[in-house]
């Protein structure tokens, strides 16, 4: 086999994680934006003790990252059973982990959102069933795309570490060298789900709750404090579900979020086998470096850009 | 068992490494959840989840690297920690400059610290300004740097003596801190679970002392409540070096290296 040709596919399998990740993150942030998890939350807690009743969802009874990380740590431990104990297909291993993960999920979801509720009774706050059972299946499909995403790019990750092609006779070529970890599935499985909590509570989030949960406020300045609590219930027909919500922040929330951890990934494993490649950790740090100062850079555009265009708050 | 100066030198990795994480918390712009309304300057997340998050990446950089010298290792973690902080705080401020309309603004200062400008004019009246401007941005780009070298120096050392041990190689500096000649095959991988674990458990322990001290908010290096810094590095040398101390008790059991020569064997 020619050596360029298994250089070819383990592109192939980089590209495969990248958009692995991307869509997997995508549907985090509006799964998280559906069940009002992470900081937004603080709003919807707050809304019936300033007054203001609603029909979203509420689950969040833990942060997103730890959520996350917990939906990828069962997901990615199920999976290692399936397939490495019981020998499955790891495709087939994948679909069954995540689904079971979902149920596990759904269960979280469920006495999270009645538990934030009924805690908000005494304000006057109704529980509605059909809430519960109209976003509940919302939930969990989002669930299961991003478990799946992350159990699948812990799979590769792990495997291209230990995989070894034999390009002739006497060579072969250690995958490993050039991508992956060789870290256990379970442990990738929860360490990626940390990090993307951490991302799609510190980007998406920010569409859903300065911008969709305050609509009524006018677009271009940010939340004030005397305005906390009071958050838009209105939605286009009828009173807001958390599946208008989803419906909005698909459009610019989520797609953000999911291009934030797949160009982390890309670049941060780029410059890594870039300079395995090139067999020299020089190179590493070198385009690092460059990266790093690229977008430093761009920030810095990107606010003095949008200075002049807003210009001063009048 | 481990000699005397290769511990002293794996107890002042570690406690170092928690230093330099709780230093990272306190440079990282911290918006918690006013950021998510655009009601605070900084990241829309509370500090032991930036922290853990920008970690990771330097962590899994870490073990991918594991055979390199050591402050090769040390100095890709930082990078991979900065690189991951620095494009999350540009998606963040592309959500809140296109998202909500607003252009990122200090609040504590009358004018940006790094590039001089007058920021006060963008405040919104009733917040404690939005997004990440550019010196909040250099600020968290410091503090996730210093964040990744914290954690490396809490991974390669628990990895290698681990690795070493369980080679049966003998276990001194150059072992810790040159390069490192073991080839992984999957027998190791629960070495680099119990390393990543560790380092892992590093995070959150130090970015809690941190977060205790913040309480909410912070916006940089010039903020009030950066002064606070000294006393909780004190708090974080201490917890790091009982934890450092656990650890080596645990890697120098009897049961435990017994378990570590188990894995040579396969």
């Amino acid at each position: 086999m020619d050596p360029s040709f298994v250089l070819l596919v383990l592109l192939g399998i980089f590209a495969l994680i990248v958009l692995l990740i991307t869509i997997g993150e995508w549907f985090e942030d509006i799964e998280s934006d559906m069940g009002s998890q992470s900081n937004p939350n603080s709003q919807v807690q707050l809304a019936p003790q300033v007054g203001v009743l609603h029909r979203l969802f509420n689950k969040a009874i833990s942060g997103e990252p730890v959520s996350q990380g917990l939906n990828g740590v069962i997901g990615a431990t199920l999976f290692t059973i399936l397939w490495w104990g019981l020998k499955w297909h790891p495709v087939l291993a994948i679909a069954i982990a995540a689904a079971i993960t979902t149920l596990f999920h759904m269960s979280l979801a469920t006495t999270a959102h009645v538990g934030r509720i009924t805690s908000a009774n005494v304000f006057g706050q109704p529980l509605y069933y059909d809430v519960i059972i109209t976003q509940l299946p919302l939930i969990a499909s989002h669930a299961f795309i991003l478990t799946s995403a992350l159990i699948a790019v812990s799979y590769l990750f792990y495997n291209v570490f230990f995989a070894t092609i034999t390009i002739g006779p006497e060579t072969s070529i250690t995958l490993g060298q050039y991508l992956g970890y060789p870290i256990a599935i379970p442990l990738l499985g929860l360490l990626l789900g940390i990090t993307a909590g951490a991302i799609g509570s510190s980007t998406g989030d920010v569409h859903y709750g300065a911008e969709r949960e305050f609509q009524h406020a006018p677009y271009g300045e940010g939340v004030p404090m005397g305005l906390h609590g009071y958050i838009t219930v209105k939605a286009e027909v009828g009173y807001r579900m958390s599946m208008d919500v989803a419906y909005f922040c698909a459009k610019y929330g989520g797609p953000l979020t999911g291009f934030t951890y797949g160009m982390i990934i890309l670049l941060d494993n780029l410059r890594l086998f870039i300079g395995n490649i090139m067999n020299n950790v020089v190179v590493n740090v070198a385009i690092g470096a460059t990266i790093l100062v690229i977008l430093i850079i761009f920030n810095r555009y990107l606010e003095r850009w949008a200075r002049n265009k807003f210009g001063p708050y009048s | 068992m481990i000699g005397l100066d290769v511990m002293i030198i794996i107890l002042i990795m570690i406690a170092v490494g928690g230093v330099l994480i709780c230093a990272g918390v306190f440079f990282m712009p911290v918006g918690g959840a006013p950021a998510a309304m655009s009601t605070a300057t900084g990241i829309a997340t509370g500090c032991e989840m930036m922290a853990a998050g920008a970690g990771i990446t330097g962590l899994l950089m870490s073990a991918a690297l594991y055979g390199q010298p050591s402050y090769i290792v040390i100095l890709n973690a930082g990078i991979s920690s900065a690189i991951m902080m620095c494009i999350t705080m540009l998606v963040a401020n592309f959500i809140v400059i296109f998202g909500k309309g607003v252009p990122p603004a200090l609040a504590t200062v009358e004018k940006d610290p790094v590039t001089k400008e007058n920021v006060k004019p963008f405040v919104t009246p009733g917040t404690v300004g939005h997004g990440v401007p550019t010196a909040s941005y250099v600020s968290g780009f410091i503090g996730a740097f210093l964040g990744g070298i914290g954690g490396a120096l809490t991974f390669i050392p628990i990895l290698r003596v681990a690795l070493s041990i369980s080679q049966g190689q003998t276990l001194n500096v150059n072992v810790l801190l040159g390069a490192f000649t073991v080839n992984a095959g999957h027998q190791h991988v629960p070495l680099f679970v119990l390393a990543g674990i560790c380092a892992l458990s590093m995070y959150f322990i130090n970015a809690n002392i941190a977060a205790y001290s913040i309480r909410g908010v912070i916006e940089g290096w010039w903020d009030p409540k950066f002064k606070r810094l000294p006393k909780t590095a004190i708090t974080c040398f201490v917890a790091s070096l009982v934890f450092g101390m656990l650890a080596l008790l645990l890697l120098n059991s009897e049961a435990f290296i017994t378990v570590l020569k188990m894995v040579r064997g396969g």
